[in-house]
């Protein structure tokens, strides 16, 4: 096991408080949503957006730990994005050019972020596989 | 690209964490090293090689890499 003062390991543990942090007011703020679900506008849309902030930290931490982090993983953490990147971009064009009256669905848009989610984790999975 | 890192490593009696942390990468780092599934920067390269009282061509093999066009 390597040290904790490595400092791939501190990069880890940096990353770690502040996606807990992102995801603490995250959900803080979807809780205020459902409370304050009778507001009048415009403070119905604004509780309604304002979960997203934290994301905007939580996107920055992420983008920081990529800069904290050692080569290879930020290498495979890239790899796995642009890869999923990639294939929910085909996807959500093939599905909305399938979308419309009398044809496919149309879902949330936040299908695209688990799709997203879904095929990063799946590629990290394999690409830390295949690297041993 | 093809290197001597797990013998230099043996030589040494150094782990692959007690590697990892000299020169400040992952263990996993280390293991995708070894295993040539990898192929280091040329700081990481400098770096290893230090560690190791060493050149970098002692550690990792030119003749490994395919020669340019």
């Amino acid at each position: 096991m390597t040290s904790p003062q490595n400092p791939t390991n501190l990069a880890y543990r940096r990353f770690v408080l502040r996606m807990i942090a992102a995801l603490a007011v995250y959900f803080v703020l979807l809780l205020g949503r459902v409370l304050f679900a009778a507001l009048p506008q415009p403070w119905l849309t604004v509780s309604a957006v304002a979960p997203a902030l934290p994301l905007l930290y939580a996107f920055s931490a992420i983008a920081r730990f990529l800069g904290e982090t050692d080569e290879f993983k930020r290498k495979m953490i890239v790899d796995a994005a642009a890869f999923a990147g990639g294939v929910t971009a085909v996807l959500a064009v093939g599905y909305g050019l399938g979308e419309g009256p009398g044809m496919l669905p149309q879902p949330s848009a936040l299908i695209d972020f688990a799709v997203f989610m879904v095929l990063w984790l799946a590629a990290m999975f394999t690409i830390k596989a295949r690297a041993r | 690209m093809k290197n001597r890192i797990k013998v230099l490593r043996a030589e040494r009696d150094f782990s692959q964490a007690d590697l990892a942390d000299l020169v400040g990468v992952s263990r996993q780092t280390i293991v995708a090293l070894e295993a040539g599934k990898y192929a280091p920067s040329l700081t990481l390269a400098f770096k290893i090689a230090r560690v190791f009282a060493c050149t970098v061509e002692d550690v990792f093999d030119p003749a490994s890499v395919d020669a340019a066009p």
